[in-house]
C-alpha cells in the first residue's frame, strides 16, 4: 500500500535533550516560553500582510506581467506558510523540553 | 455527444474513483459498526492523508467554478479567496489542536458535542448542531450544481447522470464512511494540481503571456476601486470578507470532521503550514477567470448556449474546452467533478455525525454503539437525497443564496466553539442568546440586501464602513455573550457542569 493511514507516528515528539543541567534547563525554558509568545505575534504579522488592502491595492510595480495586487498576494501565500511553520517549530522545541 | 473524447476520459475517471470509494472501506479496516471508525476514520490519518483530506474538503468543486466565475464577472474582489484561505490557518493552528485533544479525551466526534460537554447545555449544543446541518445542506447542493455545470458543458443532457453519480456517492459513503473521501481526495487533488499547472503554462502561452491577459481586463475590475471620501469602501469589504470567511471555514461540520480525523495535534499544526499550497493553486485558478475574459469566450458562438444557461459559472468549463485537447479537457472536468464528490461525501458524513450525537441521542433515545452508527449511515443518505431533490425542485439561485446565508449562520458558532477551548468565562445560556442575536441580525441584513450581497455598509461615527455581514454580526454575538455571561454566572453559574478538565486542552 502506497499510503497507509498511520504511516508515521507523527505525534510522537523527538526525545528530550538530556545533556543540560537542571538549572540550565529552567533558564532555557523561560527563554523558550517567551519565544512561543513571540511566535504567536507572528500570526498577527500573517494577518497584517494578508489583509493590508490599502497597501497592496495598486497595479504597479508589475512582476512577470502580474499587477502588484496579484503577485503580492500570491507571494504572501508561501511567506505566510513559512511563518506558520516557524511557529510550529518554535512551539515543538519548547514542548519537547517540558 | 458534443465532445466524445473528453466524455470518455471523464466517465472513465469518475468510474475509477467510484470503485476506489467502495474499496476504501477495507483500507486499514476498523470496526465499521463504530461511529468513530465510520464517521471519523478512527482518528488515524497522518500528515499526508490529512493534507489531502482537509484540502479536498475545503477547496471544492464549487470553489473551483465560483471563484474564477467571480473574477470573470466582478474582477479583483473575487481574489479575496486568496487572503481568506491564508488567514484561516493561524485560526486552525490556535484553536483546533486543542479541540482535537479534548475531543479525543472525551470521545467527541462533533463540535456541538464539545460545547455540550463544556457547558452541560444540550440546547446550546442543539442550536450549534442544527446551524451546522442547515448551513451544510446548500453547500452540498452547490457541489451538485458544480457537477451539473461540468456534465452540461460536456453536452450530456438531463438530470440522470447527476442523479446516478450521487446515488453511487450515497452508497459508498454508507459502506466506507470517511475512508472513501479520504482515499478519493488523493486522486482529486492530484488531478487538480495537474490541471492547474498545465492550465497556467498552456493557456497564457496561447493568449500571449500574463501581461496580455491582464491587459484585457477592464481597469475598473483589475484592482479594487479607491474608496470615496468618508468611507473605507472596498478595502474593508475585501478584508472582512477574507477574515469572516476564514473564521467560519473550520466551523462547518465537514471541515471539523476532516480535522478531528487527524491522528493528533501535531498533524493539525503541521498541516496549518502545509495547506497554503492549495491556496496558491486557488490563486492561479482564480486567474483563469481573467484568462476566460482575455480569450473572449463570452462572444464565441459555440459557448453561447452554455453562458446563457450557466452564466459566469460557465467561464471555467468553456476555457478548458477552448484551450485543451479533448482528452485533457476530460481530465480537467473529472478533477472538478471529483472535487464535488469528495466534499459532498464528507458533508453528509459530518451532518450524520451531528444528527446522531447531538440530536437523536440527546432528544430521542440513547442507543447502542452499533445502532448509533446505523442511524448515522442512514442519515448520510438522507442528506445526499435531500440535496439532489433540492437541486431538482428549486432554482439554482436559491442554493447560492442559502449558501450565502449559511456562511453568515455558521460563523455564529465561533464564540461557543473557538473561544471555549481557551476559556470557561462564558455562560452557556449567554452564548445561546448571543448565537440567536447573531443569526437574526445576519439574516435580517442579508434580507435587506435581497439575499444578493454579503456586504452591508455600516455607519460608525460619521464614517461608512462596509463589512461582510457575517463578520459584523459575529462581533455583536460575542459582545452580547460576554456581557450577559457576567450576571448569568453571578446568579446561576453553570461552571460546575463543565465535563472537561484544564488538562484536556494542553496541546
Amino acid at each position: 500500500m502506497l499510503f497507509s493511514i498511520d504511516m508515521f507516528d507523527e505525534n510522537r515528539r523527538p526525545a528530550p535533550p538530556t545533556s543540560l543541567s537542571k538549572r540550565n534547563r529552567r533558564s532555557n525554558r523561560t527563554f523558550r516560553c517567551s519565544e512561543v509568545r513571540l511566535a504567536k505575534i507572528i500570526f498577527l504579522v500573517v494577518l497584517v500582510i494578508n489583509l493590508a488592502v490599502p497597501f497592496f491595492n495598486r497595479t504597479g510595480p508589475a512582476l512577470f506581467g502580474f499587477p502588484f495586487f496579484y503577485w503580492y498576494q500570491m507571494l504572501a501565500v508561501p511567506v505566510s506558510s513559512l511563518l506558520i511553520y516557524a511557529v510550529f517549530r518554535a512551539e515543538d522545541r519548547e514542548e519537547t523540553e517540558e | 455527444m458534443t465532445y466524445p473524447v473528453a466524455t470518455i476520459v471523464f466517465v472513465a475517471l469518475i468510474a475509477f474513483v467510484i470503485v476506489l470509494g467502495f474499496v476504501a472501506g477495507r483500507w486499514k479496516a476498523g470496526n465499521m459498526d463504530s461511529i468513530e471508525e465510520w464517521g471519523l476514520g478512527g482518528r488515524r490519518f497522518g500528515t499526508l492523508i490529512s493534507w489531502f483530506l482537509i484540502g479536498g474538503d475545503t477547496y471544492t468543486a464549487y470553489t473551483f467554478i465560483a471563484i474564477p466565475a467571480l473574477m470573470f464577472g466582478a474582477g479583483a474582489i473575487g481574489f479575496f479567496a486568496v487572503p481568506y484561505t491564508v488567514v484561516c490557518y493561524p485560526i486552525l493552528f490556535l484553536v483546533f489542536p486543542k479541540l482535537w485533544k479534548v475531543a479525543r479525551n472525551h470521545g467527541y466526534i462533533t463540535g456541538p458535542e464539545f460545547v455540550r460537554g463544556r457547558y452541560g447545555n444540550r440546547w446550546l449544543a442543539l442550536a450549534i448542531g442544527v446551524t451546522g446541518i442547515i448551513a451544510t445542506m446548500p453547500y452540498i447542493a452547490l457541489q451538485l450544481i458544480g457537477m451539473q455545470t461540468i456534465i452540461g458543458a460536456l453536452g450530456i443532457p438531463g438530470h440522470i447522470p447527476l442523479i446516478a453519480a450521487f446515488a453511487v456517492l450515497a452508497a459508498f459513503t454508507y459502506t466506507s464512511g470517511l475512508r472513501a473521501p479520504a482515499m478519493i481526495s488523493i486522486v482529486k487533488d492530484s488531478l487538480i494540481y495537474l490541471t492547474v499547472i498545465v492550465a497556467v503554462i498552456v493557456i497564457p502561452t496561447e493568449l500571449g503571456g500574463f501581461s496580455a491577459i491582464f491587459a484585457h481586463v477592464a481597469p475598473a475590475k483589475l484592482i479594487l476601486p479607491t474608496p470615496p471620501a468618508g468611507s473605507t469602501g472596498a478595502y474593508t469589504s475585501y478584508a472582512t470578507l477574507a477574515l469572516g470567511s476564514a473564521m467560519a471555514l473550520f466551523l462547518y461540520p465537514h471541515t471539523t470532521t476532516g480535522i478531528l480525523s487527524a491522528s493528533g495535534p501535531r498533524v493539525i499544526k503541521r498541516n496549518a503550514a502545509l495547506l497554503p499550497a492549495y491556496t496558491f493553486v486557488l490563486g492561479l485558478l482564480a486567474l483563469l477567470g481573467f484568462m476566460a475574459v482575455a480569450a473572449g469566450l463570452a462572444k464565441m458562438p459555440q459557448f453561447a448556449a452554455g453562458f446563457a444557461q450557466y452564466h459566469a459559472s460557465f467561464a471555467i468549463p468553456a476555457l478548458m474546452l477552448y484551450a485543451f485537447p479533448g482528452w485533457f479537457a476530460g481530465v480537467a472536468f473529472a478533477a472538478i467533478a471529483i472535487g464535488a464528490l469528495v466534499p459532498a461525501a464528507i458533508m453528509s458524513i459530518a451532518s450524520a455525525n451531528i444528527f446522531t450525537r447531538d440530536i437523536y441521542k440527546q432528544f430521542a433515545s440513547a442507543t447502542s454503539p452499533s445502532t448509533e452508527t446505523l442511524i448515522a449511515k442512514l442519515f448520510s443518505i438522507v442528506m445526499v437525497v435531500g440535496a439532489v431533490l433540492f437541486i431538482l425542485a428549486i432554482p439554482n439561485t436559491y442554493a447560492v443564496q442559502l449558501q450565502l446565508l449559511g456562511g453568515m449562520w455558521i460563523i455564529q458558532t465561533f464564540p461557543a466553539i473557538a473561544f471555549s477551548v481557551f476559556t470557561r468565562f462564558f455562560n452557556g445560556w449567554a452564548l445561546l442568546i448571543g448565537w440567536a442575536v447573531g443569526i437574526v441580525s445576519a439574516t435580517y441584513l442579508a434580507a435587506l440586501n435581497h439575499l444578493m450581497g454579503a456586504i452591508w455598509a455600516f455607519h460608525i461615527l460619521g464614517y461608512t464602513v462596509p463589512s461582510y455581514i457575517a463578520f459584523a454580526t459575529v462581533i455583536l454575538n460575542a459582545v452580547i455573550a460576554a456581557v450577559l455571561s457576567v450576571p448569568f454566572n453571578a446568579i446561576a453559574s453553570d461552571r460546575a457542569r463543565d465535563a472537561t478538565k484544564a488538562a484536556d486542552y494542553a496541546a
